[in-house]
């Protein structure tokens, strides 16, 4: 093919469009506009789905209890690790053994 | 049904006005659709989706804009977004968009119902390559050789100047053009 064949070529191609007829759409658009617009009417609750269910959404929500999730379980931890000491303290300071006054009165037992 | 005629109805309150505008302007929507999109079906659904939103907006349309104008506005947008959004669909989400991991589809054969005969080949041949501009040396090019509109009306659709128009012809002509060069010598 040469140059002026290939420039007629593309050229014919670019106006292939002239003199071409207008598509219709599928009849009785209306109706089907009016039917679509009745099904689009949602309720609350199906348009608060509708919300939630959206990829970016629901990733990100479920991150978010994830990230809840994980510092209610850290803090309840900490907390238990702090009743645990309470509770060797509680004991130590029942059965008196950090005490130096029961230390001396074993040490000094009376006849 | 004139402009002022339109706008009188609409502000009375005359809600059947919307029947006459779909009975009006449904090849407009269509083919702008069509044109841009180049599935049937999915022209369908956009000329749909397109006078739902010209009747949610009817009372807000104050006549600025001519209501052609104004619906073929509509059109070229919810178009180019449905093309958009089925793209990210085809291609696996925003991400892979992002990175750039996709690679380019080749675009289907598309046969327009209302081309002649005996350019039919060549006119399936321009649109495949029309699917390789940009989509706004797209839409420039499809409204004007193809719906026939000015430069000025173009202008008025795309909010752009009638500059930036003739700039985005003059682009999408000589886009196609290499295009078409590079096809046709690929197949000689």
């Amino acid at each position: 093919m040469n140059k002026n064949e290939l420039e007629e070529m593309v050229e014919k191609t670019l106006n292939s469009m002239e003199g071409a007829l207008r598509a219709s759409p599928a009849p009785f658009l209306l109706t089907r506009i009016n039917a679509r617009m009745n099904t689009e009417q949602l309720s609350g609750w199906e348009r608060i789905s509708s919300f939630l269910s959206r990829p970016g959404i629901a990733i990100a929500a479920i991150a978010f209890l994830i990230i809840i999730n994980l510092l209610i379980y850290t803090n309840t931890n900490s907390f238990n690790n702090l009743n645990n000491m309470q509770n060797m303290q509680a004991s130590t300071d029942d059965y008196s053994i950090n005490n130096p006054s029961a230390i001396f009165d074993l040490e000094n037992i009376q006849p | 049904m004139n402009q002022a005629e339109l706008i009188e109805r609409i502000n009375s309150g005359d809600r059947s006005v919307f029947s006459d505008i779909v009975e009006q302007s449904q090849k407009l929507v269509y083919n702008t659709a069509l044109n841009i999109v180049q599935i049937e079906a999915d022209a369908e659904d956009i000329t749909q989706e397109v006078f739902i939103e010209v009747f949610e907006n009817l009372d807000g349309f104050r006549g600025e804009s001519q209501l052609k104008t104004w619906i073929y506005r509509i059109t070229v947008n919810k178009s180019l977004d449905f093309e958009k959004k089925k793209r990210r669909q085809k291609h696996g989400g925003l991400l892979k968009q992002i990175f750039n991991l996709r690679q380019e589809d080749e675009p289907v054969n598309f046969n327009h119902p209302g081309v002649l005969l005996d350019n039919k080949e060549n006119a399936a041949v321009l649109f495949k390559a029309l699917k390789k501009l940009p989509p706004n040396q797209r839409v420039a090019f499809t409204l004007h050789k193809i719906e026939g509109l000015s430069y000025q009306e173009i202008s008025a659709i795309m909010e752009m100047s009638l500059v930036a128009v003739e700039s985005l012809m003059v682009r999408s002509k000589a886009g196609l053009k290499k295009i078409l060069e590079q096809f046709y010598q690929s197949q000689a």
